[in-house]
């Protein structure tokens, strides 16, 4: 290493003199250029102002420089950094200090195909601060970095697991009624990637969002929501080599669990609310069949009373934990099964190391990376790694031809413990807070009861391993000073493979009758070796052919290109049970029954585009774009569409009759865009008759034979959807641009949005085919403004602030305003809108009769009294009568005659916010980014949030315990009643929990997403132990939250996974996690 | 030249990459592509082995057996709204009010079924092939029309697959007004016709063939031929459907089916390949297939069988157990299941199984008797994994000769034809069963008798008197009840009851019995006591009384036996301009 420091230095040092030793009359000047924090500054470019002569800084920030007299003007260049002009006059010294640049307007962004300055552009692009918001973060991935950084980007996650891709979306929740075809399209260098978390933050150079379709539409077909753009980093053009290596130790902890009421407590809300149906019931026996009963709560409350808090070994003693009665076994001790099953301090660790520089005509850049992040779970610890490795190399072969070489690697492990519930789509996580707290998490005799920690406790490790290999190589060619052609060709092959490790799981089991002690209860599909292979292979070809002139003041850009992509996918899964030895999980060792299962599927796009950029003055902006797109999504004789985009800018500020306030409003800009763009997410085959596969269930000579179904029924005119944009946009900059806001204010429209078509007859015997019927519309903002300013002391502060906002409506369906609104989609429904009624109170004693019945003038909620047993009494729910019929009801159930409901929240994310605050000073620096949604409804279902959801499974939560009783009569929650697995949209059945106000969980959030404290050591001393940069910092990630959950033990960024229990489990996840961490960053 | 020779090598070079790049992509052809992994309609029905393949995935709705999972086939409590099953409360016989929408209305199987008959022409095999295939698209059709006339009396009739147009003819179609009862019941009656006569007589194992055509015949033509008849709809028409049905009967009574030597093993074997009386059976496998009938007859508790199911299985002496006693009453569970058919011990514990008590390796019934019917009680508690839920494997038998004989007894009934030699071949050889070896029953003088000795159930003349219905001969009694014994649990007696008319048994003022589980001395069970109610709150013995909730009210009227069609579809319809007529009994006039 050492000698390579040598020889870099050697390098700078003959560059010093190869200027310095030229013989030149005139004046000699020297001086330092030093930066705020009067650190030199090396490699500053010094030169004078019309001559020929120039040099750079040394390691000390030195220069000489001979200018030709007194009137000689010298510059001073360094990227980042304002440009300086000094005239030489008298001085023979001229010290400079640089002032770092706020780079707002010089910036240059990458746009599709393309780069541009951002005082230029006119189409809706936002750019991500990639050294902000990315480096120095213990982030796993780059999606979770991008939260809170370019408005209207909206990064959400459903919960807090390893291993899992947030979720992106641009412009609004939602765009197409069709699954999963919202998402923005993602490319890195410009070719597609499918899954975000392949990139090590590290290597990334910058990210650019583009936005409205006047900026996105040259991608094409997959471009209808957005795009994100990442390039990642190359090598330095600077002749000289560096490495760089960083590092990141990280200790994470939950933000918040679930927490159970106590054993006693739990088991008298249950057989309470199990009264209410069945008076006198004795026994409460619950769907894992744990049964109490009035004594046996009373036998728990004197355990509590006795062994509470004790730390007792986990054998559970007879008689003293539990007993068996009549052959019923009865538990009293009780558990805390989270400290069990989940750890307090999940470790992770983050390196990153990378060379960068320039070779003669050559420019290398290498990136390496190990990314290890612990998952919480304790009794089996789960665990994700990634190893990446980023290669890009460019040639310039000689003065016309530019070639390019690009290989990137990600190898990512998941390992988690294997799931021996029945249902895969339920983790242990989830029944782990579906039981009480008497559950016994100990042992008997040494063996465990069964419980999802004993399961967990026992199995094996399933693996998913993906490799992501992409090899690019691409050429320029410059055929005249303006005219060039690139071409691109990308090869990415993408691997997974995932293992799952089944076995057997024993212990005394209680849940299907009496306590027996089995050597196995999993299921003898449990029992089993099971890999699946994904291979995916997709290639993309690109040319672009450019030509850039500037006339005077006419400045012309021209694109054309040519784009194809094709993609290629097959999957195998292999399956064989009975494994003869359980610690060696493979299929030659085991002898059971097999399985195979595959799929093999390809798709083919194919473009042609052009843009057309002139600008006048720099002053009158034009850009036109458009794409003539085929997709093999659609029938031949529709698989081409052409969608045009422009858009156009104005920057007033530069006219002559602005030059007044220059001084206050420094920059001035008008935008518009408008565009159309295709959408070929529709959803695989939906124009042709496909014959589904299916097992039949139909089983003959041990095979569940294969069979097919009825072909669905299509559409003759089936096509894409068009996604049509419109953005007017204002970028103003004030006080030297110290003060920056931009503003945009949007409409998209998917005008022929596909959707099941106009209603078929049941005697049809299917669906009605799929046409494009309807159409969907969002309408937001986005606001976000900056603020830069160095004090005199040397106290930097930036200080950004964004704000944005979007609602979608289907403005056309074809189901009209006299739909029922439980969920499905009608022309007007708001996307997430929630309908329910307006909680008035409790109902106290003073409502009723003597017999029970309801006082005149109160309104009635008969609705509700419908299944024989359930009459409101005192402590229930009082709905608001809000069409003041006396009767509480929902009208028709439609949104035209919704009887008392109304529209009581959303549940999209609205109002989303973000604001960092950065102070450096004298080598430290501080940062505080706050991320936030300023409003987002949920109506929650699942046991956590409506107490006695399942009655069946009787657990209730600590939270819940304030319940109206009679000697409780201020309780948040009402009088305890059982619940059959409610739905936000169950009827009769919702009782004292329809969809209201009052138990509407508020989500919205301010969170301390991250504050860092670094210190940069002083580059002087650094010179002498021959590094260029050495960081240390310390950085906190969700450290902390303002939510409006009060005592409900949920996180609010929380959404609603499948994996994790779907409305059942809501809140039951894996953990969201806040974080400690410390790193080194380090330059020689 | 040097500057020429460059700008030509860049020209050359860039033409170069550009017909390089253009090369592999400009085949017409790039962006269409067909699925590698899926049939096309256009790629299908080309062998036999695609259509035979296609076929597999109908079988389970047709015999759906167990069921799998947790969900029940018709078997056990798939159908627990009878006379059969006691419940603590009795909801109103439905349907109630017109549902807004109704999944029952689907035509998803029909239009299946005509998909098949439409498509197998284009088998590249020989006319026999062909139709062999064709006659079970026609089984299909007529077995899924079956039930939607069951449920709704007239519907719309699909004799080919509709399409959507801007033709008016096809519209005319698609929305057709519903066809009625009579003509659909034509229809099911040629499609089974061209079945039997064309479906071969042995395809293999587990695969339909002419028998089981004819069983399915016999069994749901009687149901409707009965359900013409009793409900008064078109005599003429029921007779023909019963004709058919004895027909159908007697195809497979000529076939090489026997009566199985072991009843239990019907029902509790994990393999009924070759059993001599199952004409089709759905298999199940470990790890594959499986249902949870086990697991419901086992340690999941029970709801209970009513008195009235189980006090109608008659004495051994082949008398009912009321006949000749005024008041017939077994105090123990051992006087209840002593002397009795047979066929009551192998459908039931001989024990009675109270909540409370220890149950030992079995879990209580609410009304004390627990069925044992589906399960191998020598088995519980050997830890067999596979009687676990969802574990079960025993194979279901979906057709068997045992009912086929007792449809062949009530046909002929009906039909005014049956006499001594007929029960002789039906009734009296499941009697002659081994291990069941129940006395005949024999006609004298058209009234039944035993061992000549002429009877008549006091239970029939008590129910009869208080049943607003026409009265059950003493004859057409014990053919019935003889059903219900001999497929006890197999998921027929709602729908016998219906095409009875005599949803009447459902209701306490007809047939008290339904309320009531075991008779049984309250010291006998000194945990369980505390979780039951008797009849008499103060006594110290007597029956269970599990109907201590809510009780049905409302007589069952015409609204009871035939669904509405939901209004989505009738506003749909309109909304079209055509009409689809609202069933007559729920017509608001």
């Amino acid at each position: 290493m050492d000698k390579l420091k040598y020889y870099l230095i050697c390098l700078v040092m003959t560059s010093v003199y190869a200027f310095a030793g030229q013989p030149e009359k005139g004046i000699s000047v020297t001086g330092m250029v030093s930066d705020d924090n009067n650190e030199p500054l090396i490699g500053v470019s010094v030169v004078v102002a019309g001559g020929t002569a120039g040099t750079i800084t040394d390691v000390n920030g030195h220069y000489k420089i001979i200018v030709p007299g007194s009137n000689s003007m010298l510059k001073f260049n360094y990227i980042g950094y304002l440009a300086q002009t000094k005239q030489v006059g008298n001085n023979s010294v001229i010290n400079i200090r640089m002032e770092e640049s706020s780079r707002t307007l010089d910036e240059v962004v990458v746009v599709g195909y393309d780069t541009q300055r951002k005082a230029n552009l006119t189409g809706a692009v936002g750019s991500v601060d990639v050294t902000k918001q990315l480096e120095g973060r213990p982030l796993p991935d780059i999606g979770r970095g991008l939260q809170g950084s370019v408005p209207g980007l909206s990064v959400t996650t459903t919960s807090g697991r390893i291993g899992s891709s947030p979720s992106l979306k641009i412009r609004g929740a939602i765009g197409s009624l069709i699954d999963g075809a919202s998402s923005p399209l993602i490319l890195v260098d410009g070719v597609e990637i499918s899954d975000l978390s392949f990139i090590n933050p590290d290597n990334v150079e910058s990210i650019s969002v583009l936005k409205d379709a006047a900026s996105s539409s040259i991608y094409g077909t997959r471009a209808a929501f957005g795009v994100v753009l990442l390039t990642t980093k190359k090598g330095s053009e600077k002749e000289h080599f560096s490495i760089s290596y960083s590092n990141n130790y990280s200790w994470a902890t939950p933000t918040v669990l679930p927490e159970l009421a106590k054993s006693y407590e739990g088991a008298e809300m249950a057989l309470e609310a199990r009264q209410r149906t069945s008076p006198g019931t004795v026994n409460f026996t619950n769907t894992a069949n744990l049964v109490w009963n009035e004594e046996s709560i009373e036998r728990m409350k004197e355990w509590e009373r006795v062994y509470g808090g004790l730390n007792l070994s986990p054998e559970m003693v007879y008689g003293r934990d539990f007993e068996v009665i009549s052959g019923v076994p009865y538990f009293y001790r009780s558990f805390n099964a989270a400290e069990k099953y989940i750890k307090k301090y999940s470790p992770s660790q983050q390196h990153n190391i990378s060379v960068s520089g320039t070779t003669g005509k050559t420019n290398v850049y290498l990136g390496l990376g190990y990314m290890g992040q612990g998952g919480v779970v304790k009794v089996k610890p789960d665990k994700y790694d990634r190893y990446n490795v980023n290669m890009n190399m460019e040639t310039k072969v000689n003065n016309w031809l530019t070639t390019r070489g690009k290989f990137l690697y990600s190898r990512t492990d998941l390992k988690t413990p294997f799931n021996f519930s029945s249902s895969s789509s339920y983790d242990a996580l989830y029944y782990l807070y579906r039981w009480p707290s008497i559950m016994p998490y100990g042992t008997y005799e040494g063996h465990p009861f069964r419980n999802s920690v004993t399961e967990t406790a026992a199995a094996n490790y399933n693996t998913d391993q993906k490799d992501y290999m992409r090899v690019s190589i691409g050429a320029t060619v410059s055929f005249t000073k303006d005219l060039s052609l690139d071409m691109d060709y990308t090869f990415n092959t993408d691997n997974e493979m995932i293992i799952q490790r089944g076995g057997e799981v024993g212990g005394w089991d209680f849940w299907s009758g009496p306590l027996v002690l089995k050597d196995n209860w999993a299921d003898v599909s449990k029992n089993k070796i099971d890999q699946y292979f994904y291979n995916r292979d997709y290639q993309a070809g690109n040319a672009v052919l450019r030509y850039k002139k500037t006339i005077k003041a006419h400045k012309l850009n021209v694109i054309a290109g040519w784009n194809i992509e094709q993609k290629e996918a097959h999957f195998l899964n292999g399956e064989k049970r009975e494994l003869l030895d359980l610690t060696k999980p493979e299929v030659s060792l085991a002898i059971g029954d097999q399985y195979v299962y595959g799929s093999h599927s390809d798709w083919a796009i194919m473009g042609f585009f052009g843009r057309i950029n002139y600008s006048y003055a720099d002053r009158y902006l034009f850009e036109l774009n458009g794409r003539y797109d085929g997709s093999s999504k659609f029938p031949v004789n529709q698989q081409f569409g052409f969608f045009p985009s422009g858009s156009l800018g104005w920057i007033i500020s530069e006219e002559p009759f602005m030059e007044e306030i220059k001084p206050i409003m420094s920059f001035a800009k008008i935008r518009a865009s408008y565009g159309s763009i295709g959408n070929q997410a529709v959803g695989d085959n939906r124009f042709r008759s496909i014959l589904a596969t299916s097992t039949s269930g139909w089983i003959i000579d041990d095979v569940n034979e294969t069979s097919f179904g009825t072909p669905n029924a299509i559409s003759n005119n089936f096509t894409w959807e068009t996604i049509e944009s419109k953005n007017i946009g204002l970028d103003l900059r004030f006080f030297n641009d110290k003060l920056g806001v931009t503003a945009d204010l949007y409409q998209r429209k998917n005008k022929d949005m596909i959707s099941v078509g106009e209603e078929v007859p049941s005697f049809f015997g299917a669906s009605a085919p799929y046409t494009n019927v309807g159409e969907l519309t969002t309408n937001g903002w986005e606001i976000g403004v900056d603020f830069h300013h160095a004090f005199d002391n040397q106290l930097r502060l930036g200080v950004t602030l964004n704000l944005s906002d979007a609602l979608s409506t289907i403005t056309k369906h074809r189901n009209g305003s006299n739909t029922t609104i439980d969920g499905t989609n009608y022309q007007g429904k708001i996307y997430g809108e929630i309908w329910g009624f307006e909680t008035d109170r409790f109902f106290t004693a003073d409502d009723f009769n003597e017999d029970g019945s309801m006082k005149e003038g109160i309104p009635s909620q008969a609705i509700f009294e419908t299944n024989g047993w359930f009459k409101y009494m005192p402590g229930d729910v009082k709905y608001k009568d809000l069409d003041g019929n006396k009767v509480i009801d929902w009208g028709d159930n439609t949104s035209k005659n919704p009887g008392d409901m109304k529209r009581i929240g959303n549940s999209t994310p609205r109002y989303e916010y973000n604001s960092r605050i950065n102070l450096e000073w004298k080598g430290l620096d501080f940062e505080l980014f706050i991320q936030g949604v300023g409003k987002r409804d949920y109506w929650g279902t699942g046991n956590m949030i409506i107490p006695g959801w399942n009655h069946y499974e009787g657990v209730f939560y600590a939270h819940q315990t304030d319940y109206w009783r009679e000697d409780n009569l201020d309780a948040f929650y009402p009088r305890l009643t059982q619940f059959g697995q409610i739905t936000q949209y169950s009827r009769a059945a919702a009782l004292n929990f329809f969809p209201q106000t009052k138990y509407l969980l508020d989500m919205s959030y301010c969170r301390i997403k991250n504050i860092t404290l670094g210190y940069s050591f002083s580059q002087k001393l650094l010179q002498k132990i021959k590094i260029d940069r050495l960081r240390i910092y310390t950085s906190f990630e969700n450290i902390f939250e303002f939510d409006h959950l009060g005592d409900i033990p949920i996180d609010p960024e929380t959404g609603q996974s499948t994996g994790d229990g779907g409305t059942m489990g809501f809140g039951r996840i894996y953990p969201y996690t806040r974080s400690a961490s410390m790193g080194v960053q380090l330059k020689f | 030249m040097n500057n020429i020779k460059n700008k030509f090598n860049k020209i050359a070079f860039g033409l170069c990459l550009c017909t390089f790049g253009l090369s592999f992509v400009a085949c017409e052809d790039f962006l269409d592509r067909p699925p590698y992994d899926e049939f096309d309609n256009e790629e299908f029905w080309q062998s036999e082995a695609q259509a035979r393949a296609f076929m597999y995935g109908v079988y389970p709705s047709v015999f759906a057996g167990y069921g799998t999972g947790v969900a029940h086939g018709p078997f056990l409590m798939g159908e627990t709204s009878n006379d059969d099953f006691t419940s603590e409360s009795q909801a109103e016989l439905g349907p109630l009010t017109i549902p807004t929408s109704d999944g029952s209305w689907s035509f998803t199987n029909v239009r299946k079924a005509n998909y098949i008959i439409d498509n197998v022409g284009r088998l590249d095999a020989d006319e026999t092939t062909v139709n062999h295939w064709r006659g079970i698209g026609r089984f299909f059709r007529a077995y899924f029309y079956s039930n939607l006339v069951f449920l709704y009396g007239d519907v719309p009739y699909m004799d080919h697959y509709p399409v959507i147009s801007d033709n008016k003819e096809d519209m005319d179609f698609l929305y057709k007004d519903r066809d009625s009862r009579i003509y659909v019941d034509s229809m099911i009656m040629e499609d089974f016709q061209y079945a039997m006569d064309h479906v071969r007589t042995d395809d293999g194992s587990l695969q339909i063939n002419k028998y089981v055509v004819a069983a399915m015949a016999s069994r749901l033509l009687l149901r409707e031929g009965t359900f013409l008849k009793y409900h008064n709809i078109d005599q003429a028409k029921a007779t023909e459907c019963l004709k058919f049905a004895k027909k159908a009967s007697e195809i497979v009574m000529g076939g090489s089916y026997k009566i199985s030597d072991d009843y239990k093993a019907l029902f509790t074997s994990n393999d009924l390949e070759g059993n001599s009386e199952v004409i089709m059976y759905r298999k199940y496998l470990d790890g594959v297939l499986a249902h949870s009938t086990l697991a419901y007859s086992y340690q999941d508790p029970q709801g209970g069988a009513t008195c009235s199911l189980t006090e109608s299985f008659l004495t051994k002496t082949g008398f009912p157990i009321y006949y000749n006693n005024e008041y017939w009453v077994a105090p123990t569970a051992t006087d209840f299941y002593t002397n009795r058919d047979p066929r009551l011990t192998l459908c039931f514990r001989t024990q009675y199984y109270l909540r409370g008590e220890n149950p030992g390796n079995f879990a209580y019934s609410l009304s004390g008797y627990s069925w044992s019917k589906f399960m191998d009680d020598s088995k519980a508690g050997s830890g067999d994994a596979t009687f676990a839920r969802e574990r079960n494997v025993t194979d279901a038998p979906c057709l068997r000769l045992g009912e086929v004989l007792l449809n062949y007894a009530e046909i002929c009934y009906e039909l005014g034809v049956l006499d001594q030699s007929i029960l002789d071949k039906t009734i009296n050889v499941l009697r002659d069963r081994k291990g069941v070896e129940m006395p005949h029953l024999e006609i004298v003088g058209g009234e039944p008798a035993i061992n000549g000795v002429v009877y008549d159930d006091p239970k029939r003349v008590q129910i009869n008197a208080a049943d607003p219905g026409y009265d059950v001969p003493a004859l057409l009694w014990e053919i019935r009840r003889e059903r219900r014994v001999e497929l006890c649990f197999e998921g027929f007696r709602l729908n016998d009851l219906k095409r009875w008319n005599k949803l009447d048994y459902m209701m306490n003022s007809v047939n008290p019995d339904i309320r009531y589980g075991a008779y049984i001395r309250l010291s006998d069970y000194p945990e369980g006591r505390k979780n039951v109610s008797l009849e008499n709150a103060d006594a110290t013995e007597g029956y269970i009384l599990r109907n201590t909730g809510t009780q049905r009210v409302n007589m069952p009227t015409e609204k009871n036996y035939i669904y509405p069609v939901p209004t989505d579809q009738i506003i749909l319809y309109k909304n079209h301009g055509y009409t689809l007529t609202q069933t007559k009994a729920w017509r608001e006039e």
